[in-house]
């Protein structure tokens, strides 16, 4: 019944005054048949000719009178179906007339927000199914079905689509929602593009998004323009926003370092980890939150550091950042820092309940670090017999390992950073394709296969950090690099100077200094507190002018002419730093300033933390499918033992790829094992904003309001039903009705055989002021 | 009172006197007033001598302006015979017993309906008097399917009561009935009028050549009404046809749709009278016009009486097709 009412309401503005309508069609037959049953009685002499008349005309008055009676009913029913403001499609569907395949695009956001739980206790993903199966009531058996699932990574169950509707509802039945962020932006923009391939009329096409509409699903809402174009090639149809309800999530957890290696021998490592909670929705009340950070082996059951607060929510506060810092046991430690190096996880969790707390699968958070025994760089340069010169190369072997000044400066330093030198013209890959970093103070010595030894390394995850060579004047060699990196820079260039002249014939110019208006670079933060005071004494008298503006680079040290002092590049999986100065005094006085130490420490330190994909493995979220770097070659599968998931990885051109999106979140480990290398899967903390997305946010996806619909919550199946053309037939059928009302008058005068004694003439006229009375009527 | 007695002829006045016999007189004076004659001076007798009188002849021929001046006793012989048999065949079957709803009248004593036996048995007492004032010798035949009554032939004056009581008596008797599922169709309107069948039985009995009136619907099949006439004028009788019918019956006025009850048995029926009436006047006056037709192929008078008009006309015609008859000496 409420499916036959569905289809009426697609039929008609107000159903209620069709069935009206087809009700009285009851009334004419009523009262035809109840004539028949009522004659009044009368005897005649002269049967015989009447009985033959009966014999010989009963055909044609049975014919008469089934033709009136039909226009009758014919007037009735069109009337009320006039009066209920028919929709033109409807009732061409509504005849059988209407073959015309129907594409319709549902959309299931599967994603985060949708495991959230209601006030009434059901899960959103369980609503939003109970929604779209509904709404499949209303498909008719033409119709085409596409069925995305918007929750990363977006799925197209059915590429061309299916007519089997059963399949479908139970393919739908079956879902369940997945932890990957919703992409609806993304699952829109793709339906644009199979509806520009499809080339349907928008009248022939239905895209029904059953969506919670999370403020977390909009929070990166790109190409409106696209989106804007689907509300006009289709019928839009959207659930209605879920009301807003708490949440309290990690936000996100960073340790300060990915790689972390001790200071200096004899100190007790500490990792210090940045966490960050956030909530949603009703941030008025006071509360707290006792979290636990703990520093994790995945083969071993207890935490091997855990640090516990409660942080505590003021009214209106809606994020809180704590700070803490892990301290590894010394006796465990001497075991954890490893040469070879050993990943660990770090997890940050809290328990909430339903009240404060909708969704629970983003109260957990991972992130994994390497801790090592020590880095390994390489200084290239020109060997230097000199014991007292101040080299660029002894520059940097004081810089990289400070704690070996008052030692023999020529003795190897195995430190947290071990130095190895490698003399230019002994530069291959081989010697330095097992280093962390290479750094290289005569580039312009190097040849271009030396050139390609660098770029090893950078290949494998390392860092390549160029200085200028001191005793150059033009920098050719830049070619060489830009061309073996790949790199867009400028080529050769004369260098620089603001030295005193030597006859001091003229005043010596001001050397450059740097910039205190250039932000601190990420990697350099830990040096915020100090660094107008470090930064401040630096004067730069030569220089490459590099300019590398507009082009993939960024500066992390800039002149105060704008001139970049400092450059960092991404190269393939590692980094490429350029110094434009030589370290040399006769260029800079950075290597004599205390800032040099620190920057050339920092600097290897956070890019060997975060190079080699080890950064942008820890930013993975459900629903990715990350390519493994170099160093993970000879992996097979990833592992969480815990949860019981295995992905198998497969080999491609860029490097091993999980075959299936990874969307449990959790440490994943290596298998077989190959160092310990782990990767740590998290929700996407933007899709926990629990939220409703308001109508502006929606009309701005898709090109203004009133470009869609909300699908009726009560009667879902209606809104497929009545997607129909809403050209009303109304007037139209009232013309019908009144030339029916015109033709029945003709008809039963016609019939009556109004030449019988007594009855007036027919007429026309009398006829027409008839039909204008009954309609007046 | 000349007025009042052409107002007789009127069937709404007729209706309103019970007695057969009073109606029939009136209706006889109310013609011969109309006429603004005598009813003798309308009828052809021509006088050719005197002869002497014999006891049994009829005193009224006597000549009393002869007994007057010789006081012998003369009877008036006129140049032909005069007196003819009239047979005057009344039908009596049950469609002669309807009227419709303009046929009945409102009278003191009630509302009485003036149906078509009522009619033709006015004008079948009239006749018969008109008859035996011309001392012709009348009989009366009632029948339906059959014979159903009979008086003998007489010329006597003291007949015409015994004709008026038989009138009086008859009654058409309708079968109203549904026919029931089963029903032989031989079976069905065991009332009808069956003409041949009727006319065999009156020839039978009518050895003398005579002028025979039908008054009758003549509500039966067309060929049988052919078959009857035929066999009149084989026996060389003369037929005057007074096709007795309502006016409802030559109209078909009804437009509501009702059910028809047939009065010979036929059943009943549903009918819309709008949807049928052209087909069944169409029918209807085929008939008639048949009716019509064969008896003018065999020169028999037929004239149709409405029971809604005046009986003038046809009795008018009658008087006249008498005269003829007589004029030429019989047939």
């Amino acid at each position: 019944m409420t499916l036959l009412l569905a289809q009426a309401e697609g039929l008609f503005t107000n159903a209620a005054l069709a069935a009206g309508g087809a009700a009285a069609v009851s009334v004419p037959i009523a009262i035809h048949l109840l004539s028949r049953f009522r004659r009044q009685p009368r005897q005649w002499a002269a049967m015989r000719f009447l009985i033959e008349a009966i014999r010989r005309q009963r055909r044609r008055i049975q014919l008469e009178q089934l033709l009136l009676l039909l226009v009758r009913c014919l007037i009735l029913l069109l009337l009320g179906m006039a009066l209920a403001g028919p929709l033109l499609g409807g009732i061409a569907r509504g005849l059988g007339i209407d073959t015309t395949e129907r594409l319709v695009c549902i959309v299931l956001d599967d994603g985060l927000s949708t495991t959230a739980t209601n006030i009434d206790g059901r899960a959103r993903f369980d609503v939003l199914k109970e929604q779209a199966l509904k709404f499949m009531d209303g498909v008719r058996s033409s119709d085409r079905i596409m069925l995305w699932r918007s929750g990363r990574p977006i799925e197209l169950m059915y590429v061309e689509g299916t007519y089997d509707h059963d399949r479908v509802r139970e393919d739908i039945e079956r879902l369940k929602p997945r932890l990957g962020r919703s992409s609806l932006p993304e699952a829109l923009e793709q339906i644009n593009e199979r509806l520009e391939k499809e080339g349907l009329p928008a009248d022939r096409v239905v895209t029904a998004v059953f969506s919670d509409f999370a403020a977390g699903d909009a929070a990166e809402s790109r190409n409106t323009a696209a989106l804007a174009t689907l509300a006009r090639e289709s019928k839009l149809i959207l659930t209605r926003p879920m009301l807003e309800a708490p949440n309290v999530q990690v936000e996100m957890i960073a340790p300060d370092r990915l790689l972390v290696v001790p200071i200096a021998e004899g100190m007790d490592p500490t990792l210090g980890v940045e966490v960050t909670l956030r909530r949603f929705g009703n941030i008025s009340r006071e509360m707290t939150t006792p979290l636990t950070i703990a520093l994790q082996a995945e083969d071993a059951a207890a935490p091997i550091a855990v640090v516990q607060r409660t942080p505590l929510w003021t009214p209106g506060q809606s994020d809180v950042t704590l700070k803490v810092h892990l301290t590894l046991p010394a006796r465990e430690a001497d075991a954890m820092f490893t040469e070879t190096g050993r990943m660990f996880s770090i997890h940050a969790r809290f328990d909430a309940d339903e009240r404060t707390d909708v969704l629970s699968a983003d109260n957990e958070r991972f992130t994994v670090v390497e801790l090592r025994e020590r880095v390994r760089v390489a200084v290239v340069g020109q060997a230097d017999a000199s014991s007292t010169g101040l080299t660029p190369e002894r520059w940097l072997r004081f810089a990289l390992s400070p704690s070996g000044i008052d030692a023999d400066v020529d003795a190897p330093t195995f430190g947290p950073i071990e130095v190895i030198d490698v003399p230019t013209e002994a530069l291959d890959e081989q010697r330095i394709i097992a280093m962390d970093a290479v750094v290289v103070l005569r580039p312009d010595l190097l040849d271009a296969q030396q050139f390609a030894a660098l770029r090893a390394v950078t290949r494998r995850g390392g860092v390549v950090w160029c200085f200028a060579p001191a005793i150059s004047t033009t920098a050719t060699w830049l070619d060489r690099l830009s061309e073996a990196f790949a790199l867009n820079w400028p080529a050769a260039l004369e260098v620089e100077s603001r030295a005193a002249p030597d006859d001091d014939s003229a005043p010596a110019p001001n050397p450059w200094r740097i910039s205190l208006e250039q932000a601190i670079p990420e990697a350099l933060s830990l040096l915020g507190a100090d660094w107008a005071a470090l930064v401040r004494p630096i004067t730069i008298t030569r220089r490459l002018p590099v300019d590398v503006s507009g082009r993939p680079a960024s500066v992390w040290l800039a002149m105060d002419d704008g001139r970049p002092l400092l450059i960092a590049s991404d190269a393939d999986a590692g980094k490429l730093l350029l110094m434009t100065a030589a370290a040399d005094l006769d260029w800079t006085n950075l290597p004599a300033k205390p800032l040099f130490v620190p920057l050339v420490q920092e600097s290897l330190r956070s890019l060997l933390g975060s190079s080699g994909g080890r950064e942008a493995l820890t930013r993975l979220v459900s629903g990715d499918q990350p390519t493994l770097p170099l160093q993970w070659d000879g992996a097979q599968k990833l592992d969480m033992a815990e949860q019981g998931v295995s992905v198998t990885l497969r080999r491609s051109d860029e490097g091993l790829t999980p075959i299936t999106a990874l969307q449990q979140p959790g440490v994943y480990e290596a298998s077989p094992y190959l160092a310990g290398r782990k990767l740590a899967v998290n929700v996407d903390a933007v899709d926990g904003d629990t939220a409703a997305m308001d109508e502006m946010m929606l009309a701005d996806w898709f090109g203004g309001k009133n470009t869609w619909r909300w699908l009726d919550e009560s009667n879902p199946q209606a809104m497929l039903a009545a997607d129909i053309s809403r050209a009303n037939f109304g007037w139209p059928l009232l013309w019908i009705v009144l030339t029916l009302v015109l033709i029945e008058t003709l008809l039963a005068r016609w019939f009556s055989h109004a030449a019988a004694p007594g009855a007036p003439r027919f007429s026309l006229r009398r006829a027409l002021g008839q039909v204008v009375g009954k309609v007046a009527g | 009172m000349p007025a009042t007695a052409i107002n007789y002829l009127d069937p709404r006045a007729l209706a309103t006197i019970g007695s057969l016999e009073l109606r029939a007189r009136l209706i006889v004076e109310g013609l011969m007033t109309g006429m603004h004659r005598s009813p003798y001076q309308g009828i052809s007798i021509e006088f050719a001598q005197h002869r002497p009188y014999t006891p049994g002849d009829d005193i009224r021929h006597l000549d009393w302006k002869v007994y007057g001046r010789t006081d012998k006793l003369y009877l008036k012989q006129y140049q032909k015979e005069t007196n003819l048999d009239l047979v005057l065949l009344m039908d009596l079957s049950g469609s002669m017993a309807y009227a419709s709803e303009d046929q009945i009248i409102d009278t003191e004593s009630g509302r009485v309906p003036w149906r078509k036996y009522d009619h033709a048995a006015s004008m079948a007492a009239a006749l018969a008097y008109l008859g035996l004032q011309q001392q012709d010798r009348v009989g009366l035949i009632m029948f339906s399917d059959r014979l159903r009554g009979a008086t003998r032939m007489s010329n006597t004056t003291e007949h015409w009561r015994g004709i008026v009581d038989l009138l009086t008596s008859g009654r058409p008797e309708p079968d109203v009935t549904p026919i029931e599922e089963g029903t032989p169709v031989a079976a069905r309107g065991s009332r009808k009028t069956d003409l041949a069948r009727v006319f065999d039985e009156v020839l039978g009995k009518v050895t003398r050549r005579s002028v025979l009136v039908l008054l009758s619907d003549l509500f039966d099949e067309a060929d049988a009404i052919e078959r009857a006439f035929a066999r009149v004028n084989h026996r060389r009788h003369d037929l005057i046809v007074l096709q007795t019918l309502d006016p409802a019956e030559m109209e078909f006025p009804y437009r509501a749709a009702s059910e028809f009850r047939g009065l010979e048995g036929e059943g009943f029926h549903d009918v819309d009278p709008a949807a049928l009436r052209k087909e069944y006047l169409r029918l209807f006056n085929e008939h008639l016009d048949r009716v019509e037709a064969t008896a003018r192929r065999f020169r028999f008078d037929a004239l149709r009486v409405n029971t809604g008009e005046s009986l003038g006309p046809p009795l008018s015609h009658f008087l006249a097709r008498r005269a003829a008859i007589v004029n030429r000496g019989g047939k």
